[in-house]
């Protein structure tokens, strides 16, 4: 495979769907699916829907739920899922997916 | 007046209102719900042994991690929305431990750690914006709480025995799920609290619990003390403290209106559904977990209409072996009774991911590789189900039922597969029934618009109506801006519903429904009216379903439904079910 994949950082821009946000079991999901990897995953704030303050740039690591609720992020917020290591790529599809799929929750 | 009377019982009524959050009344005396106050003091002490502190901090998470585990498991049967609190719980808490370890190493006791960690923590989750994400915070300290408690060995604080004598009316500034899971099964008659709201997780444990809730009421401690009559009108949001004699008996009359209702809708659990001019039909259960099968045989279920199966996998990441799927399938045959049991194979993809993952992300996976695609790509997992459900049909009366059946083609593949790992089992000796019923899932249009030619192979049909209403009206149902366009009422519903229904009547096979437009008991009488007889509905909607149908002759039921099929629009179709159904529990 391609020699760039551990040193180049895998991105994917994703957008948090579920109503109530990147709330306790969308965050614990996505921590456990994270912690599946090896690589490092975290998550970059990029933009928030308006009338939100929080600041683009924050991060969160992806294999931790506490990090993840503190992200604060509502839905429409834009995130950037980025991974390094070996299997970064798998990785980040993995997490994409959750997002995607509103993390197989029906919004209560 | 002189100096410091003793406090006088206030007599005068009062009364106040909050957010309406779990219907029904509740009248009983109050019971004010306080937390045990922290233990602050011993704990900021310096560990003299960090290792021996650390493995404390790790001995104690695991206590509480199994009490959540437990929590989970004991909630899983009936209240899933409510386990997956405490998974969440389980998951956050172990999450923590790597910054615990670290404040620790850096000279905290673990206690100490515990209560700066996890409070700044919350501290920093409660300064979110978002009302609904905030609200998490109070996850977070209930998972302090808990693992505080781990560590001193302090019994939780729970409510007083005090419900012996009567229900009480449970008080309290605010509850975190764990307390809000704690009043299972006690005898309380309502619940107010001067915090919460909707979106938090105590409210979604109450609601489960079907105690009747008021949150948000502001001044309500203060304007009570224990030991006085309450009156909780949890459907208005009211809450009224020393009610007099007319708002009593206001209470007393609502109050006995919920409960008749319940107990007579479960007293008739023993009676047939069975239309007044004498036609009968059957009621089955929808069921997720084999002891789901209590709740259900307790409303009268005369056997189950879908089990899904996807539970197998929940969490594990990992495929579950031939003897876990035959212990989970005799585990739900024996509850039964010789009842009957419909397997339904596994149906992966869309909402539900699939546990070996997806190497490729599907552009979009409610057309994707889910349900019975998902099986035909993993060849090796189906089978394994397969020679399960085999297995266990040799035990009782058990069907297996294919979801996502799009043509014949499909049908047959799945058949020769079902041959196939019966001769495996046949080669090695191993009991099992061949020839057990095999029905098709109508979930797709096509599958009903060809249900004639399903109908030659298949041994019944049961039809899914949240994905056929989807796929025919091209509604995503996961997408909460399209809830309006998601309408079972939709003439191309009821005529999909209509073709299969004639098809099998046809064809002489039996028809479910399994999806959850049966449930919903204006539906429950146009589908009998339209011929429906098998409904497999979630175990709560059964009595309501039931009583329905005992209140109307077939007859009616049948000019309905011609009225409703000769209906052009969806709103046309409503307003006839509106002023032709009267549901239960109405007026």
């Amino acid at each position: 495979m391609s020699s760039s994949a551990s040193s180049q950082p895998v991105v994917r821009r994703v957008e948090v769907r579920n109503r109530a946000g990147l709330h306790a079991r969308p965050a614990t999901m996505l921590s456990m699916k994270a912690k599946q990897f090896q690589c490092e995953v975290e998550l970059v704030l990029v933009t928030v829907p308006n009338g939100h303050h929080l600041e683009a740039g924050t991060r969160a690591d992806a294999k931790n739920s506490i990090e993840l609720i503190s992200l604060g992020a509502p839905e429409g917020t834009a995130l950037d899922i980025e991974a390094s290591g070996p299997d970064a790529a798998p990785a980040v599809e993995a997490l994409a997916e959750l997002f995607e799929s509103r993390f197989g929750l029906e919004d209560e | 007046m002189t100096d410091a009377p003793p406090p006088q019982p206030r007599t005068a009524m009062q009364e106040l209102r909050g957010i309406p959050v779990s219907g029904g009344s509740g009248v009983g005396r109050a019971l004010l719900y306080e937390e045990a106050p922290d233990v602050r003091a011993a704990a900021a002490r310096p560990p003299r042994d960090l290792e021996g502190e650390v493995r404390r901090l790790h001995e104690a998470a695991e206590r509480a991690g199994a009490d959540l585990g437990a929590l989970h498991d004991s909630l899983a049967a009936s209240r899933d929305a409510v386990a997956q609190i405490f998974f969440a719980h389980r998951a956050m808490l172990t999450d923590f431990l790597p910054r615990l370890e670290v404040a620790i190493r850096a000279g905290s006791s673990a206690e100490h750690a515990v209560q700066t960690v996890i409070h700044a923590a919350a501290a920093k989750i409660a300064r979110v914006e978002d009302p609904i994400l905030s609200q998490r915070a109070k996850d977070v300290i209930d998972i302090g709480r808990r693992l505080h408690r781990a560590l001193t060995g302090a019994p939780a604080a729970t409510l007083p025995d005090d419900d012996a004598d009567g229900p009480v009316i449970v008080l309290a500034s605010d509850l975190s799920p764990s307390q809000a899971v704690q009043l299972r099964g006690r005898n309380v008659a309502a619940i107010a609290l001067e915090q919460g709201g909707h979106t938090g997780h105590a409210a979604v444990i109450i609601k489960s619990l079907e105690i009747p809730c008021v949150m948000g009421v502001q001044g309500l401690i203060e304007a009570s003390s224990p030991g006085q009559m309450v009156w909780v009108d949890g459907s208005s949001g009211q809450v009224v403290i020393e009610p007099d004699a007319a708002a009593m008996e206001r209470a007393v009359d609502l109050g006995l209106r919920y409960d008749r209702l319940e107990a007579s809708l479960l007293g008739e659990s023993h009676l047939p559904a069975e239309t007044i001019d004498g036609h009968r039909a059957t009621l089955l259960a929808n069921i997720e977990y084999p002891f789901d099968v209590e709740v259900g045989i307790e409303r009268g279920a005369e056997g189950v209409g879908l089990y899904r199966t996807e539970f197998l996998y929940a969490g594990a990441g990992q495929l579950p072996t031939e003897e876990q799927h035959v212990a989970a399938y005799r585990e739900a045959l024996g509850r039964l009774a010789g009842a009957h049991l419909t397997i339904r194979t596994f149906d992966f993809g869309a909402d539900k991911e699939s546990p070996l993952g997806t190497s490729d992300p599907e552009p979009n996976p409610a057309l994707g590789v889910r349900s019975l695609r998902w099986c035909f790509e993993h060849p090796d997992a189906f089978r394994v189900q397969l020679r399960a459900i085999l297995r266990v049909a040799a035990e009782g009366d058990v069907r297996v039922m294919l979801p996502m059946v799009a043509s014949l083609e499909e049908l047959r593949r799945a058949r020769r597969l079902l041959a196939e790992a019966a001769e495996e089992l046949a080669r090695e000796g191993v009991a099992h029934r061949a020839d057990l019923a095999v029905g098709v899932m109508i979930e797709i249009p096509a599958a009903a618009v060809t249900a004639d030619l399903l109908a030659r192979e298949a041994d019944f049909f049961s039809i899914g109506t949240n994905d056929l209403i989807q796929y025919d009206l091209a509604v995503d149902r996961m997408n909460p801006r399209l809830e309006p366009l998601f309408r079972p009422s939709h003439p191309s519903v009821l005529r999909l519903i209509e073709r299969t229904l004639e098809a099998a009547a046809e064809a002489g096979i039996p028809v479910t429904m399994c999806g959850e437009m049966g449930g919903q008991s204006i539906y429950a009488v146009l589908l009998m009216g339209m011929g429906l007889r098998q409904f497999s509905l979630t175990p709560g909607y059964i009595p309501r379903v039931r009583r329905l149908l005992r209140g109307l002759t077939l007859l009616e039921a049948r000019q309905l439904a011609g009225e409703c099929l000769r209906a052009a629009t969806a709103d046309e179709v409503e307003a006839l079910l509106r002023a032709r159904v009267t549901p239960v529990g109405a007026g």
